[in-house]
């Protein structure tokens, strides 16, 4: 075929060939030694796209085949004949004796080897584009770079019977071993040779040359290798040593991963290690130490340990178990000092608060005052705040605020705190003890973080109804007596509770907060409006709703409470006053009705003794009995029993009082006969010739402070709380029923639980209880077929 | 920018950019193993008059830069994936280019050759629509006529071609 310029006419003539005919066999020579050239670093004396034409001209000329072949069989050649050369002998000294120095000769020279390979083969690749865009493509062969990797292989590492590979594994493997053991070795040719090995394509085609021959044994030898450290380890080392240095062999071979492998076989690496040093010795290196770190707070031989544990998750498991046992080892050492409270209470001095010891103790303990046992209560409380103090700290600085630790710290502490049977009381005396005086010199950070951490304790007491019911007592108490120091944090408190349990839960507090307002406000309108009537007299109402406040009372009979109830102001001006309140108030709120209970008021009278005046703090039945000698002559006496006749006040309190004024530190009264026991017959007068230091003068106020209950008072705690909840558990039970109309027991019990555990958690005789009772008033029934099934009755 | 010297069979030289001549892919490949030199590349199976022309060619695409880069090997399985690239490349081409096209054929499989050789697709896929349109839709000897073949089967040889074919006449 020819093809020729068309002229005009239609007449063909022949074009000069460009490309000359000429022998296949003689360009191939000038291939061949061009190639030579290319070894021997001559690459520049040849022209390039000479060679390239000719590789052109072959493949043009049907001759790809000639050209590919015979190249690839020039490589093939000369390589073997390096690999004699300059490789068989170190190999083979690397065979007979695998020392350092053997081994680098070898890397080093089977990495020069091959880098000028990998540059007379970039060279040779641009000189043959033509036969691989053309050829290659049509012949289904490799291309040429990728033929001349191939031929590598074949002639270095697989021949002869692939004995040179395994000379290579077995000196880059001794080489990793030198280096573990201490001695340097020269990463560079690793280097070199690892990226041979990986640029390499295995002949069975499942991955490079590094991954089929090298990786494994690297890293069965680091397995055996820290199998065998880490039991030699553990027997000198504790558990922070042995963290730290495993974590500093991890770190080591990472970096050698990274320095020399790939970084595949660097994760691998470090999961053999994870394995080998920790895994499989969790629960010694435990044993080993665990519980030292954790009472020194050691946070950072924490956190390497946390860092080694946490990716294997048996062994993090262990590690939260054992963190978990030693937080309730330690909350019971901490509850052991509460022992004295199962102690009866012996009676304090009237003074309230001396240390009374005198009474003789049961089973060799010491019988505790009730303000001595406060303390204990307390310093439990504080104690076990202190503890999760440290734990936070931990669970920040050693354990990376990891939210499973969270939870095993917190399971612990709600152990530690709902095995404390008195653990809702005791919080609230902890936490009224605050509000009157412990916070008094603390800043505003310290009041939040320890109302928090008040209100964190709270959230794990399983009981939060007991609490609801100490809180409001003493919070009752805090509010009538004036006694909080800061109401900022009060109702701070109360808006915390709010958060945690809903507005239900803080509905009568709020209530008791509203009640003293609203008592300030009326006892300012009412002042401003009868200041001119009565000048002496400075009167403040606190007006209480009932349902809002607990019971103030104290314990006593039924009649003594109703005789309570008879009390009136013995002077006419307190009368007076007492009267103008009510009838101001009945004026403005009608319907309501005003029940006046002196037992818990209190009042500041300036009474002068002789030239002298003092102020006294006084309670109301107290400031009764001073007004009858008010106005009397100075040395008017008074039989206790005239006393009573005047005020009303029913006698075993009458008798307290008087002795408080009479027979305590401070002696208001004279009282005839001076003895300690009060007798309707005895006299009181007038102690003119009184003295005392201070101006201002505390009579101490018969309702004690707040203190741990006697076993009596508990016991009577909880018959209220008990009621309250058998109420609840109805409540919840019909709920449920109403809404699914039939139930089986078992389905209802669980139910009723599920419903009820933000306030307490029933047992399920309670609920067995209810459902009895609720029988019998026929709000449910059981179901005639099936025992077990319960029907509701509309 | 670089000026690179071609020196064509007829010993003409030629000057041309760099960035111009870059749409040919042996002379990317030359320059770069070769580097920097003074001496002309010698393309001695290009005249001097095609050499010409292909430079033209370039020079009138040389902001297009997806010519200055090799094209992607083809795969075995990827038959259909050239042929996309390649009906691109015809839908992609302009006036200058079907003017490029008017010449006599000579000069046509000249520079079908030269395209070849230096390596540069969008032209050899421009010349060889050029030559395949002239092709179509004519009998044998139509083809024979146009291209100046001459016939050198025997009778015999000739009727195992048509038969062996004869699936196409359909």
């Amino acid at each position: 075929m020819s093809y020729a310029n068309k002229r005009p006419g239609g007449r063909i003539l022949p074009v000069p060939r460009l490309t000359p005919k000429v022998d296949p066999q003689e360009q191939f020579a000038k291939l061949e030694t061009a190639i030579k050239e290319i070894y021997n670093h001559n690459a520049s004396k040849m022209l390039f796209e000479e060679l390239y034409r000719i590789g052109y001209g072959l493949v043009l000329s049907k001759n790809g085949a000639l050209a590919y072949d015979g190249v690839k069989g020039v490589l093939e050649r000369h390589l073997g004949r390096c690999v004699r050369g300059d490789i068989l002998a170190p190999a083979a000294a690397v065979q007979a004796a695998p020392t350092p120095a053997n081994n680098e000769a070898l890397l080093v020279s089977v990495r020069l080897l091959w880098s000028e390979h990998v540059m007379a083969m970039l060279i040779i690749k641009d000189i043959l584009m033509y036969v691989d865009r053309v050829y290659v493509a049509n012949a289904h062969v490799p291309p040429v770079y990728d033929m001349g990797m191939c031929v590598f292989r074949d002639q270095v590492l697989l021949a002869p019977a692939r004995r040179l590979s395994a000379d290579l594994a077995k000196a880059v493997l001794g080489q990793i071993a030198a280096e573990r053991s201490g001695i340097e070795v020269d990463r560079g040719s690793l280097r070199g040779v690892v990226d041979m090995l990986v640029e390499l394509q295995d002949t069975t085609q499942s991955g490079t040359v590094y991954d089929v021959m090298l990786e494994a044994q690297v890293l069965a030898e680091a397995r055996a290798h820290y199998a065998s450290t880490a039991g030699a380890r553990l027997a000198d080392h504790g558990a922070a040593e042995y963290a730290r240095a495993a974590q500093a062999d991890i770190d080591a071979e990472t970096g050698r991963a990274d320095a020399y492998l790939t970084p595949a076989t660097g994760a691998a690496l470090r999961s053999v290690l994870l394995d080998e040093l920790i895994a499989k010795h969790a629960s010694e290196i435990l044993a080993a130490g665990l519980v030292r770190l954790l009472d020194q707070h050691d946070a950072g031989a924490l956190r390497v340990l946390y860092g080694l544990f946490s990716p294997l998750p048996a062994a993090l498991d262990a590690l939260h178990a054992g963190i978990h046992m030693h937080i309730l080892a330690q909350g019971q050492q901490v509850a052991g000092a509460l022992a004295p409270l199962s102690v009866a209470t012996c009676p304090d001095d009237e003074a309230g608060d001396g240390a009374g010891s005198g009474a003789p103790a049961r089973r060799g303990q010491q019988a505790l005052g009730a303000a001595a046992k406060t303390a204990v209560a307390l310093r439990w409380v504080q104690d076990v705040l202190a503890l999760y103090d440290v734990y936070d700290g931990l669970l920040h600085s050693a354990f990376g605020d990891s939210q499973e630790m969270r939870k095993t710290i917190h399971d612990a502490f709600i152990r530690i705190i709902n095995d404390n049977g008195r653990a809702a009381e005791l919080l609230s005396l902890f936490i009224n003890d605050s509000l009157q005086s412990g916070l008094k010199r603390k800043g505003e950070q310290e009041i939040d973080h320890l109302l928090e951490r008040a209100v964190l304790m709270f959230r794990f007491l399983q009981n939060k109804d007991a609490f609801e019911h100490y809180y409001k007592a003493h919070l009752a108490k805090r509010l009538l007596f004036g006694r909080t120091l800061s109401d900022d944090a009060e109702q701070s408190l109360v808006s915390k509770l709010k958060v945690e349990c809903g507005s239900q839960f803080t509905l009568k507090l709020e209530g008791m907060f509203k009640d003293m307002q609203l008592s300030a406000d009326l006892t300012r309108d009412f002042s401003a409006a009868g200041a001119a009537d009565e000048p002496r007299l400075d009167m403040g109402v606190s007006v209480l709703t009932p349902t809002f406040w607990p019971a103030l009372a104290p314990p006593v009979s039924d009649e003594t409470a109703q005789e309570m109830r008879a009390v009136r102001p013995p002077t006419d001006q307190l009368r007076r006053a007492i009267e103008r309140f009510s009838d101001a108030y009945l004026a403005r709120h009608s319907g309501r009705r005003l029940e006046w209970q002196y037992n818990l008021g209190s009042a500041d009278i300036k009474v002068q003794f002789g030239a002298r005046a003092h102020e006294l703090s006084v309670s109301t039945y107290q400031l009764f009995i001073l007004a009858l000698f008010a106005d009397a002559a100075e040395d008017a006496t008074l039989t206790a029993a005239a006393i009573q006749a005047q005020t009303r006040i029913p006698w075993e309190l009458l008798m307290r009082q008087l002795q408080s004024l009479a027979c305590a530190k401070y002696k208001i009264l004279t009282k005839t006969p001076a003895s300690r026991d009060v007798s309707p017959a005895d006299t009181f007068a007038f102690n003119s010739g009184f003295s005392a230091p201070q101006y201002r003068i505390r009579i101490p106020v018969v309702a004690a402070r707040s203190s741990v209950e006697s076993e009596q008072e508990k016991a009577a705690s909880l018959v209220t709380i008990d009621k309250e909840r058998q109420y609840l558990v109805e409540a919840a039970v019909v709920r449920i029923m109403k809404a699914r109309r039939q139930m089986p027991h078992e389905q209802l019990v669980n139910e009723a639980v599920g419903q009820l555990s933000p306030r307490f958690l029933p047992t399920p005789k309670m609920v067995k209880d209810a459902v009895g009772r609720l029988i019998d008033r026929e709000y449910l029934q059981r179901s005639p077929d099936d025992p077990r099934l319960y029907i509701y009755l509309a | 920018m670089r000026l690179v010297m071609l020196e064509a069979a007829d010993g003409a030289v030629l000057c041309v950019e760099q960035d111009i001549i870059e749409q040919s892919g042996t002379i990317r490949n030359i320059l770069t193993d070769v580097g920097a030199t003074d001496k002309p590349i010698p393309v001695p199976n290009v005249s001097g008059h095609t050499l010409g022309r292909i430079i033209e060619y370039c020079r009138h695409h040389r902001s297009d830069p997806s010519r200055r880069r090799p094209r992607a090997p083809l795969q075995p399985d990827e038959t259909n994936a050239s042929e996309a690239v390649t009906r691109q490349a015809i839908s992609q081409m302009d006036d200058f280019d079907h003017d490029f096209c008017r010449v006599d054929q000579g000069t046509l499989f000249d520079l079908i050759l030269a395209a070849n050789y230096l390596d540069i697709p969008p032209l050899l896929d421009l010349v060889g629509y050029t030559v395949a349109s002239k092709m179509k839709g004519k009998s044998i000897q139509e083809l024979r006529d146009t291209f100046g073949v001459k016939n050198d089967f025997t009778p015999e040889e000739e009727q195992q071609a048509l038969n062996d074919n004869a699936w196409c006449e359909k």
